[in-house]
């Protein structure tokens, strides 16, 4: 059933694709961004900007972006410099008022002229985008305000943290990863521009994300924890928590939730283990991610 | 190491400062460097530092310089953080803004585990531990009476006294890695090639337990000995198109393990004659050294290609397909580090199904999205994603030896236990995930709503149960005013784990009924977990979650978030009373063939989560600004669970009624847990420029406390013989309400900077960091562990009675990560060019 409707979606993707030829060219059409712009021309002239807007021209020099289209700007779109992005200004320098102002959402439309591409290739289609989260809620484009990413707060997880709040709390806890040592940031599992994976994750799974960093955990075993294998995230909360080694239980009571085999594994405590002490089930069971010892049938070894 | 690091990456300069002093070059610069002293007291623990190095004297806090050409647009930046510690960061680019870049990384991270270990174990390098001398225990028995052990608990603790030594924990983690970008001609194609070099080294916890089943385990806390090390190569290209995008992508990541196996001695054995065993009450063979393989080398390597289009109707079509292979093949040890002196060579690989583990394991994505607006103010987007992990390990049958020890008559046979003949199984699934989402704009208060459904069935091999879960969604987002914007979602999700297979751990053994005898712990021809429990991954459940947030910004300068999570997992898989062995037909009589569970459901059965949010920012004018933060989490788990006597899984009604430990069918065995895990976490921030441009205060402070409680009811806390009597504490299954987990972390920041010149900035730090800990779990002496002699033996409170090795455990010390309470300050001048 699965492999037919595989089949099928490949089918739809083969044939719509083939429609790509059939779209209108890329660049953005200001005049359907905003009717104001219906009448008005490139002045090509960024002087003409800097007579006003000086201040915001100097600082957007130091940015990356300022950089790129003043030393390495490739194309027509590019070479309109200001107005590559701000569109065609020749009404606004007439009359200087905010009748040419784009909306958030307009200008991520304006920001996809260049950067449809790599890791945004999925935006169009991503959770943030369809959460109405724009280019503009994340990033600052005129100053300079982190050392990466052209973020709109120093560091990257302020940025994220003003919209999940509750992720703050979470990576606060005792055990967590080192995010707040600026060791890790949220981009380091998540690809906030969309991606294939649930919940905007870099990876296929849940696993496969893991897997970036935990190589030693990746194997595969002769012997597989089966539950393991599927998703982490069935016993740990990468977020953080309350417990040891981002367990989503404490000691045995993890454990507990999956096994009932009888004597000493139903238990939290059972005199012939050492399980309300040192780390539970995993005092004797320590290779619970995976064996490759012909012995390891119970991680034992 | 970390200087030649520094040094390698300023020598990198080098062509820069010369190309600078090329004549007629206009070269612009600009750069920093803040160094500084730092004097603070409390670092002992190593919780204080456990992903940081912050220590006394003088430090190089941050470096950064640009160089731009702006005739060629060529530019070169080199910025460190932390310089010559543990946790340092530095970053070396250059390249032609446009057009190509080099951008070399390095990033090193600590992770400090514990600076108070101890143990007799010395580390010999390539994974051997071995002890100065075993504990001279006068009762080398496996089963001795508990006065015996009690004696030999005396003998270890005295030894451990004379052995112990201090050892750090902990890993220190390097990446250096190199990214080359180009993009060529018209920047219709792009390239990126990157290589990397990660190295992990140091200790890690673990346990090395010898004995071949709980009750005659030996066991002590190690430390392992970590040396990884992962290259890994990654190459994209990029094909843009205005109307379609192609990108291919090709990783390759290896990893190697150093050290393939840990060998750690037995404390207990003397092994007087060089065997590799002693004999213990004549019954026991028992290994003078346990052995087990460490994380294998492996390789992993991924193709994908991804493919964008824009479609008519400004509607896009996003694809992926992707194909993933994981090998390892890892020499594998033998079943056991002796053979025990018996004909058969356990301490052999040639009684091995196979050698090598010759595991693999393949994975397909396949991955389409289609967004459209269809008509105006409707929006959308249909999906659909197949993953399938395809195990194409080996199956084959093994005959193991349990934890390096075999009964005497098996030594004799040549064989072990009929339980151990195992079965690998190449356990698999499959993922198919479709849906729907539709978002409709109102024509009122730039409204949003949102329905949506998903489908999601996972197929899986050697596992209870398949699941299809369909899930539905609906939301709202409203903005009644420009200075207010509300937000609430609601999901509902039906998952269904269909027939669930509980004797599907069956498939794993390969013995005959008749290999079992008269043995009535027969997991095959029964049952493996209690016929009752329901695995929560694979069960029914049913989800209800739903928030709101809402974002208020009443004033100019001010911003606040406000939001609320409710979650509910309930996992009610309508579970009832059956009788496991009736289709069987393996109870020992006819009344066990027709015993029946008491047909409440075990394991995880409901999780609710709550989380509460605020964070507001307010600056009322350009020299100050404030912020405010606090979270609350709320996550309260009920699981139950059934103790009974697995020796009595075939025969249930021969249970004395008065024992304790009573059959799998008798109610009053069950036990309930409900875990109340809290956290609250507030945060403040004040930032003030109290002379503009000149004198700068930043300062905040948070505080997070998490706790854990535990309601523990039902046997343990009372008899299962007669629920109206409570267990005492050192009743050996006795278990009650444990003390509160709680882990409070308190921490402030202060800076006052102030730029006397136009390029320098000195500056004052204060940190203050505080974190108390009490957690049952690593206390040294509880209702139900005890310590012999020093925190570094721990026994079970039931010692009197028990005759029980398997709770006694050499460790490496209580609260690893104990509570601190630090203060820092440092002095830093800022040199700006």
């Amino acid at each position: 059933m699965k492999r037919k409707l595989l089949k099928s979606a490949c089918f739809v993707v083969v044939g719509w694709a083939a429609m790509a030829g059939a779209a209108e060219a890329k660049e953005v059409d200001w005049a359907a961004l905003n009717p104001a712009f219906a009448k008005a021309a490139y002045v090509k002239d960024k002087d003409a900007c800097a007579s006003c807007h000086a201040d915001s021209i100097e600082a957007y020099k130091k940015t990356v972006h300022g950089r790129t289209f003043q030393h390495g700007a490739r194309g027509p779109l590019q070479a309109r410099d200001c107005e590559a992005c701000h569109g065609p200004r020749s009404k606004h320098v007439e009359n200087p008022d905010a009748s040419l102002k784009l909306s958030a959402a307009q200008y991520s439309a304006v920001c996809l002229q260049c950067h449809q591409d790599g890791g945004r290739m999925h935006w169009q289609n991503s959770q943030h985008k369809s959460g109405e989260v724009n280019c503009t809620s994340c990033h600052t484009l005129m100053k300079k305000q982190s050392d990466k990413g052209l973020l709109a707060k120093a560091d990257e997880p302020s940025v994220c943290y003003s919209c999940h709040a509750n992720v703050k709390g979470q990576m606060s806890k005792q055990s967590r990863h080192p995010v707040k040592e600026g060791k890790m940031a949220c981009s380091s599992c998540h690809n906030p521009h969309g991606s294939v994976g649930k919940n905007m994750l870099k990876g296929a799974t849940v696993n496969e994300t893991c897997f970036n960093c935990h190589q030693e955990k990746r194997g595969p075993f002769v012997w597989e924890h089966p539950v393991v294998r599927e998703n982490c995230a069935n016993c740990h909360d990468v977020h953080g928590s309350n417990n040891n080694n981002l367990l989503n239980a404490k000691g045995s009571f993890l454990c507990l939730q999956c096994h009932s085999y009888g004597g000493h594994i139903n238990l939290p405590r059972y005199n012939r283990t050492s399980n309300p002490y040192g780390e539970g089930c995993v005092n004797c069971h320590n290779t619970q991610h995976g064996s490759n010892h012909p012995s390891g049938a119970k991680f034992t070894r | 190491m970390k200087k030649t690091y520094v040094l390698a990456s300023l020598l990198l300069l080098a062509p820069v400062v010369a190309m600078a002093q090329e004549e007629g070059k206009k070269i612009e610069g600009a750069g920093e460097v803040t160094v500084g002293v730092r004097q603070g007291t409390g670092d002992d623990s190593s919780k204080f530092n456990k992903n940081r190095d912050i220590d006394e004297g003088f430090h190089l806090y941050d470096l950064w310089f640009g160089v731009l050409d702006p005739q060629a647009g060529r530019y070169l930046d080199f910025s460190g953080q932390d310089l010559l510690k543990d946790d340092q960061s530095l970053r070396f680019g250059f390249g032609g803004y446009g057009s190509w870049s080099v951008v070399i990384d390095r990033n090193e991270i600590p992770h400090n585990l514990s600076n108070k270990a101890k143990t007799p174990y010395i580390d010999n390098g390539n994974g051997l531990l071995t002890l100065p001398s075993t504990a001279a225990i006068p009762n080398p028995d496996l089963v001795p009476s508990a006065a015996q052990l009690l004696a030999n608990d005396a003998a270890t603790a005295t030894w451990l006294a004379d052995t112990l030594h201090s050892i750090e924990l902990g890993t220190q983690r390097d990446k250096t890695s190199a990214t080359l970008s180009l993009i060529p001609g018209v920047g219709d194609f792009r390239f990126r090639l990157s290589l990397s070099d990660e190295r992990k080294d140091g200790t890690n916890l673990t346990y090395g337990p010898i004995g071949d089943r709980p009750p005659r385990t030996l066991n002590a806390q190690l430390a392992e000995p970590i040396d990884y090390q992962t290259q890994e190569l990654k190459f994209e290209a990029e094909y843009i198109q205005p109307t379609w995008q192609a990108m291919f992508t090709y990783l390759l990541s290896g990893f190697e393990n150093d050290i393939d196996t840990m060998r750690w001695q037995n404390p207990y054995t003397a092994d007087a004659d060089s065997s590799g065993y002693d004999i213990w009450d004549a019954a026991h063979h028992v290994a003078s050294f346990g052995q087990r393989s460490l994380a294998p080398d492996n390789r992993y390597q991924n193709l994908s290609l991804a493919l964008g289009f824009d479609l008519p109707m400004a509607s896009r079509l996003n694809a992926n397909i992707a194909y993933g292979m994981m090998e390892q093949d890892e020499t594998l040890l033998p079943y056991a580090s002796t053979s025990f002196g018996s004909a058969t060579a356990f301490d052999s690989t040639s009684i091995l199904p196979r050698t090598e583990a010759d595991a693999e394991i393949d994975t397909l994505l396949f991955n389409a999205d289609y967004n459209i607006n269809p008509i105006d103010r409707l929006n959308l987007r249909a999906f659909v994603g197949y993953y399938e992990l395809d195990n194409k390990t080996p199956q084959s049958n093994w005959w193991y030896v349990t934890d390096d020890t075999i009964t005497a008559a098996n030594a004799a046979a040549g064989t072990t236990t009929y339980k151990n003949k195992r079965t690998s199984l190449a356990y698999s699934y499959d993922q198919m995930n479709y849906g729907l989402d539709t978002s409709y704009n109102l024509a009122f208060w730039r409204t949003t709503l949102g329905l949506a459904y998903e489908r999601e069935d996972i197929g899986r091999d050697f596992r209870e149960a398949d699941t299809e879960e369909n899930i539905f969604k609906g939301s709202v987002k409203t903005r009644p005013t420009d200075w207010l914007t509300l937000r609430a979602k609601y999901l509902y999700g039906d998952r269904d784990g269909g027939d669930y297979n509980n004797r599907i751990t069956a498939e794993s053994y390969w013995y005959a009924l008749a290999d079992a005898g008269t043995d009535r712990d027969n997991p095959k021809y029964s049952f493996s977990n209690h016929p009752d429990m329901r695995k929560f991954d694979v069960s029914d459940r049913e989800r209800d979650q739903f928030d709101i947030a809402a974002t208020i910004m009443p004033m100019e300068g001010l911003d606040v978030t406000a939001s609320y999570l409710y979650r509910k997992d309930d996992y009610d898989s309508g579970v009832v009373p059956v009788q496991p062995l009736l289709a069987l037909g393996t109870g020992e009589d006819p009344a066990d063939n027709v015993a029946t569970t008491p047909g409440d459901q075990l394991g995880l059965l409901e999780t609710k989560t709550q989380r509460y949010a605020l964070d507001a920012a307010y600056a009322p004018t350009d020299r100050l600004t404030l912020n405010l933060f606090g979270s609350r989490e709320v996550i309260e788990s009920t699981q139950r669970g059934l103790e009974f006597n697995e020796n009595n899984k075939l025969d249930p009604t021969d249970v004395a009624a008065g024992a304790e430990l009573g059959p799998w069918t008798r109610e009053t065995s069950q036990w309930m847990a409900v875990t109340d895990d809290k956290t609250n976490t507030i945060g403040l921030g004040l930032g003030y420029e109290i002379i503009p441009g000149k004198l700068r205060l930043a300062t905040d402070y948070s505080y997070s406390q998490g706790k854990v409680d535990i309601e523990y009811s039902g046997f343990g806390t009372q008899s299962s013989v007669n629920p109206d009597n409570t267990l005492a504490d050192t009743h050996e299954f006795a278990f009650r309400n444990p003390e509160t987990v709680s882990h409070k972390q308190y921490n402030l920041n202060a800076t006052l900077e102030y730029q006397f010149v136009k390029n320098l900035v000195f500056g004052l730090h204060y940190i203050y960091d505080r974190y108390k800990i009490s957690d049952w779990m690593q206390e040294a002496n509880t209702p139900w562990a005890e310590s012999v002699g020093s925190e570094y033996l721990l026994r079970d409170t039931s010692s009197a009675s028990s005759t029980q090795w398997g709770n006694r455990l050499i460790n490496l010390g209580s609260y690893l990560g104990p509570s601190y309470e630090a203060h820092y300050s440092a002095i830093t001048l800022t040199y700006r060019y």
